[in-house]
């Protein structure tokens, strides 16, 4: 037990010196590196507290995709120029002594948040059996809640519409000219196939294990990364309306299958018994689909070499 | 102090850091990263809210609720990059400053 306690400090530790780190570091580059071994550590914490589905979400999506996207930010914007308005000494000591009493304060009411019972997770595991699927993290996701889901795919669509519409597609991956490192193109050509059976498998083992739709898009994405990396960008091979039905597929399938539920004589996105084994498998293959043909989209667009299109302003 | 008192602990730290590094840090790639810190802290919180109520039987509520929000933290950094990228290339400025605000 005493171990336990020493081990949790430890990771608790880590992370909140890490996280300090990678916001004070004084090159934005090295900030970023320190915000991916961050995202790593939290993924650690996550098995800790006995949430496996986190890790690996964690993992690909909060260290991987974020980290690669906030790498190539920072790449391309540079340390900038620094600030004009010089803050004063005394302004930085209010700052973090306002900062400290805050921590203090939620530190207090996170640890003094009472104690219940939540009945939820009995119930849940009483009707597990109706929802099509065995992990209660999936029941929760593409059955109980489907609402919230159906609500996060629409926000990553309109992720991916805002971004479209803020810079143009840019998926080569030569932003310094030359050609892509040999041994990246021909890691990511060996990874591209195991990534996908990957992908599949975590799929198709979210119905009673961790795993499921998230993990495996952002495998997708992450796969996507990489080729956008090396030159292979499997977005640049898709004709424009069929890029935009890869982005909108899972939510578009969300919908019908959420309407077919209705027709049936339930409520929308309301599908328990036989056949909501079929309907959240259904969901989760588009889903998966959309989520990694827009992470890779997210990480794509507006990539450009360096500050050499600066204009005056 | 239990486990977790200790992640609860944590969790505060995260959020008052990341709060301080959003308001403090002039870069808004740096922006960006203590935003998602924040969420990080968030996280936490809730988990190990679900951690407590028993390990063995650990509520899936709260799992797929930071499920979802890991989804739409990366979707809101990748639109808050989009506009550092755009400012960058417009303006060749790395951060917002004191007249942009008025």
């Amino acid at each position: 037990m005493t171990l336990e306690i020493l081990l949790d400090l430890l990771l608790m530790a880590a992370v909140v010196v890490t996280a300090f780190r990678a916001i004070h570091a004084r090159e934005i580059f090295a900030g970023v590196i320190l915000y991916i071994v961050f995202g790593l550590l939290l993924a650690l914490v996550w098995v800790r507290l006995e949430a496996p589905d986190l890790a690996i979400a964690e993992a690909a999506i909060g260290a991987g995709i974020t980290g690669a996207m906030l790498l190539d930010a920072a790449r391309q914007i540079g340390d900038g120029p620094p600030p004009t308005g010089a803050t004063r000494r005394w302004e930085r000591y209010v700052a973090a002594a306002a900062s400290l009493a805050f921590m203090a304060v939620l530190a207090v009411t996170f640890v003094t948040v009472e104690e219940r019972t939540a009945e939820l997770p009995a119930r849940l595991a009483n009707s597990l059996g109706e929802s099509g699927v065995e992990h209660p993290v999936t029941a929760v996701l593409l059955n109980y809640r489907a609402y919230d889901t159906l609500l996060e795919v629409a926000v990553l669509l309109a992720a991916a519409a805002a971004v479209l519409s803020l810079g143009e597609l840019r998926v080569s991956g030569r932003v310094a000219g030359g050609a892509p490192p040999q041994v990246a193109a021909g890691a990511t050509a060996l990874l591209t196939p195991l990534g996908v059976l990957v992908a599949a498998y975590l799929l198709l083992q979210g119905s009673h294990a961790p795993g499921g739709a998230f993990p495996a898009g952002a495998v997708l994405g992450a796969l996507g990364v990489l080729l956008t990396l090396t030159d292979n960008s499997p977005l640049d091979r898709l004709r424009p309306a069929a890029l935009r039905a890869a982005l909108a597929a899972g939510f578009g399938v969300f919908i019908v299958v959420g309407l077919v539920a209705m027709a049936a004589g339930g409520s929308f996105l309301s599908y328990r018994g036989s056949s909501a084994g079929l309907a959240v498998l259904l969901i989760e293959t588009f889903v998966a689909i959309s989520i990694g043909a827009t992470l890779a989209l997210l990480f794509s667009v507006g990539r450009t070499g360096g500050g050499d299109e600066r204009r005056a302003p | 102090m239990t486990t977790f008192a200790i992640y609860a602990i944590g969790a505060a730290a995260l959020v008052a850091a990341g709060v301080h590094g959003a308001l403090t840090r002039p870069h808004l790639v740096q922006k960006i990263l203590s935003m998602n810190v924040i969420g990080g802290g968030v996280f936490l919180l809730l988990i190990a809210l679900a951690y407590r109520e028993g390990p063995a039987f650990a509520d899936p509520l709260p799992q797929a609720l930071v499920l979802t929000g890991i989804v739409v933290a990366v979707s809101v950094s990748a639109f808050g990059v989009a506009i550092a990228r755009r400012l960058h290339a417009r303006m060749g400025r790395s951060g917002l400053t004191e007249g942009d605000l008025e």
